[in-house]
């Protein structure tokens, strides 16, 4: 027998969970923010699960209305209170690479991509971290695909001085 | 004087994310091909992205637990998720692409063919991938008549080596449930190409075709019931004459 969508919803939500919270990661460019975004989308989700479509991709639509909540709620009220955007230097995520070179590596290329301007960052995130097709992204975010294109060149021309295949070899 | 084509930054990046249709990536390259002011600007937009999403996989290790707000009744084993290509659970094709370009894979358009599964595939591939690979001939042989085995083929090594691509290995990858057949070579200049086969039951007859998939070169045909594609890097004549070849002696 078919799953209902609640089903579908409550029981896919604890594995996409870490992937939700990176998405929010990109969203909110913090990791405390990020966890209280996912909380609250997965929350929302769990009231809305009626109006999935089982046979659907449950990720898209979590991260669709994801992106609604920071936008619409969350992210004004964040700023409102003063707690604007954090720093890069205040980003303190522990890495789990064994050898120095490849943590230092690792750093800088979070750092980078997380000084990102947002609309560039969560684009990144989808495209090339989620490996969504340009049609995909644009859906999750709700914009035409030009913008995705543009947000991704955008973000091509200032990480590419330091993620290049070669400054990656030399670590 | 030919005509000139101005292709903007969103253009070429969609090329470096094989978003561009095969026209529009024939049409690029011709013009990448013709002078070097348009080779510097797409060099100016590559990134390694497989950095990027190396980082993004590690960031999962840093999520937080699940809140104890989403945890399910243990008595329930988590449903699998339906996956439009059942067979793609091979392990080991599974682990080469942890990560990158899965989601594309697992959740294609549902017009996509085997071709454009192994052309997605196939892009994953670098020349590093292949360059270790140095089969003594009795193993490269037994291996040939495992793998081709599995689609009740049989292929002779001396028809792979014939050519001008370096063989390097077979392996089954799976499509629909089916086996589908991977022979792996290097071309002279370091571009990973592969032949893939998958056993179509269909009788139909259709000669060598030459087409870009993803950006890279290919050429598809089919005889006896099977379809091939030998697919790699962007020399469309090396891979048309070489599926020739193939398309005779295989």
């Amino acid at each position: 027998m078919a799953k209902s969508a609640h089903d579908t919803v409550r029981h896919g939500l604890p594995a996409l969970y870490p992937r939700i919270w990176r998405y929010c990661l990109a969203l909110t460019g913090s990791p405390d923010r990020a966890k209280d975004l996912a909380q609250a989308a997965c929350m929302h989700a769990l009231e809305k699960a009626s109006l999935f479509e089982p046979g659907t991709h449950l990720d898209r639509w979590v991260f669709r209305m994801t992106q609604r909540l920071w936008l619409n709620d969350l992210r004004a009220e964040t700023v409102r209170r003063g707690k604007g955007l954090l720093p890069i230097e205040e980003l303190d995520i522990p890495d789990t690479r064994s050898d120095q070179q490849s943590n230092l590596f690792f750093k800088q290329v979070l750092s980078k991509v997380m000084s990102l301007p947002d609309a560039q960052r969560v684009t990144v995130m989808l495209v090339y971290v989620e490996g969504y097709s340009y049609k995909e992204a644009a859906e999750t975010l709700d914009i035409p695909i030009g913008t995705v294109m543009s947000r991704l060149s955008a973000a091509r021309s200032k990480l590419a001085k330091t993620l290049t295949p070669e400054e990656r070899d030399a670590g | 004087m030919s005509k000139k084509v101005d292709y903007s930054d969103e253009q070429l990046t969609a090329y470096l994310d094989g978003e561009l249709n095969p026209q529009e990536a024939v049409a690029l390259e011709r013009a990448l091909r013709q002078g070097s002011g348009l080779r510097k600007r797409l060099d100016r937009l590559r990134i390694d992205t497989e950095a990027v999403r190396q980082v993004g996989e590690t960031l999962l290790d840093s999520a937080p637990a699940v809140p104890d707000t989403l945890a399910r009744p243990a008595v329930e084993a988590p449903a699998p998720r339906t996956f439009r290509l059942p067979a793609i659970a091979a392990a080991a094709l599974v682990c080469f692409l942890a990560g990158a370009g899965l989601t594309k894979l697992l959740f294609p358009a549902p017009e996509e063919t085997w071709q454009d599964f192994a052309a997605i595939y196939h892009a994953l591939y670098v020349a590093n991938t292949l360059n270790h690979i140095d089969q003594p001939e009795a193993a490269a042989e037994a291996e040939l008549v495992r793998v081709a085995g599995a689609i009740g083929k049989t292929i002779n090594l001396s028809a792979l080596k014939s050519g001008p691509l370096d063989y390097k290995r077979a392996q089954i990858l799976g499509y629909k449930g089916k086996p589908l057949l991977q022979l792996a070579f290097l071309s002279k200049i370091g571009a990973p190409v592969a032949l893939c086969i998958y056993r179509s039951g269909d009788a139909a007859k259709a000669a060598v075709a030459a087409a870009t998939l993803r950006g890279l070169s290919s050429a598809t045909w089919s005889k006896d019931g099977y379809e091939y594609l030998l697919i790699g890097g962007t020399d469309q004549k090396l891979i048309t004459d070489a599926a020739r070849a193939f398309a005779q002696h295989i």
